[in-house]
């Protein structure tokens, strides 16, 4: 259990089987975790900076529809009270360059979305144990 | 899970000797043999991380006190992460401090992930063996800092 306190994740993803079974997957080892899905980058912009209650974790895709993922993320860390939000970038990408911007632009981690199931469960599995477990997370009441 | 997985070189900055010995025990029972080097305060490691900059073979992935000789963690951390060539290496943060201030500020900084040591033996090398399962197993890291020529031996681990 994290001791900073419980996990609320905020996940922008617009292919409904990944989220769906990345929801699922992260349930079924965490049955408290607080999980946010939205499905594109302006609905996920919007959610964070309009409602309190911020995530203390971003799941990414960059591949979104409208906004793409890489100006979301810009977003997220040009925003003085959103910053500190760790954004994981979770995508079918590979590309070299997208993985440097995304460190550059201050990504927390680059994870690839392994393509068979057995994969994509055991990662989304360890994504989890990391961030509930190990890490600490921030969990001030940011005003937005 | 990605099968192309190749030895990471890891900076370790940590000046306590016990705090070393486990994380290098740790990495050790992992399934792949990364390089270790240790810096053990922070001027240390920025002398270190310039050396390796001139010879273009930064680390992948540093592992940072924060409380250091010296020079302290934050202000290794602020030079890391305003660095142009430095600042996509992934910074994790492993400290006995688990002060909100600490972590707001460090993630405000650009830490990759603040983690709070554990005090136990066997939960500290629990943490680095996810550390290190989370970050060579299943991230990917900036490509170009992958493998490459051991640059420093000032501070390596035998």
């Amino acid at each position: 259990v994290n001791e900073a306190g419980p996990l609320h994740i905020l996940l922008v993803e617009n292919n409904n089987s990944d989220s769906e079974a990345l929801a699922r997957l992260m349930k079924r080892h965490d049955p408290t975790l607080r999980l946010t899905l939205t499905i594109d980058g302006d609905e996920a912009l919007e959610r964070l900076t309009t409602h309190g209650d911020p995530p203390n974790l971003v799941i990414l895709d960059l591949g979104l529809t409208g906004r793409d993922g890489r100006d979301v993320l810009r977003a997220i860390k040009a925003h003085p009270n959103l910053r500190h939000i760790p954004v994981i970038v979770f995508t079918g990408s590979s590309r070299p360059t997208d993985v440097r911007n995304a460190y550059d632009a201050g990504a927390s981690t680059f994870i690839r979305k392994p393509g068979s199931f057995e994969d994509f469960s055991r990662v989304v599995q360890v994504i989890h144990t990391y961030w509930s477990q190990a890490a600490v997370l921030p969990q001030e009441e940011a005003p937005v | 899970v990605p099968r192309d997985l190749q030895p990471v070189q890891i900076l370790l900055v940590e000046d306590n000797p016990h705090d070393i010995e486990i994380t290098v025990r740790a990495l050790k029972k992992g399934q792949i043999r990364n390089e270790l080097l240790v810096a053990r305060d922070g001027e240390q490691a920025l002398e270190m991380l310039a050396a390796a900059r001139e010879a273009g073979t930064l680390p992948g992935l540093i592992l940072l006190d924060l409380n250091l000789p010296k020079v302290g963690g934050i202000e290794v951390l602020e030079a890391i992460k305003r660095d142009a060539d430095m600042r996509r290496i992934p910074v994790i943060v492993l400290t006995t401090s688990s002060r909100e201030e600490d972590v707001v500020r460090t993630y405000d900084l650009g830490v990759n992930t603040f983690i709070t040591k554990p005090v136990g033996f066997d939960d500290f090398m629990r943490v680095v063996s996810t550390i290190q399962e989370y970050w060579i197993i299943i991230a990917t890291l900036p490509a170009n800092q992958r493998g490459g020529p051991a640059p420093v031996h000032a501070g390596e681990v035998p």
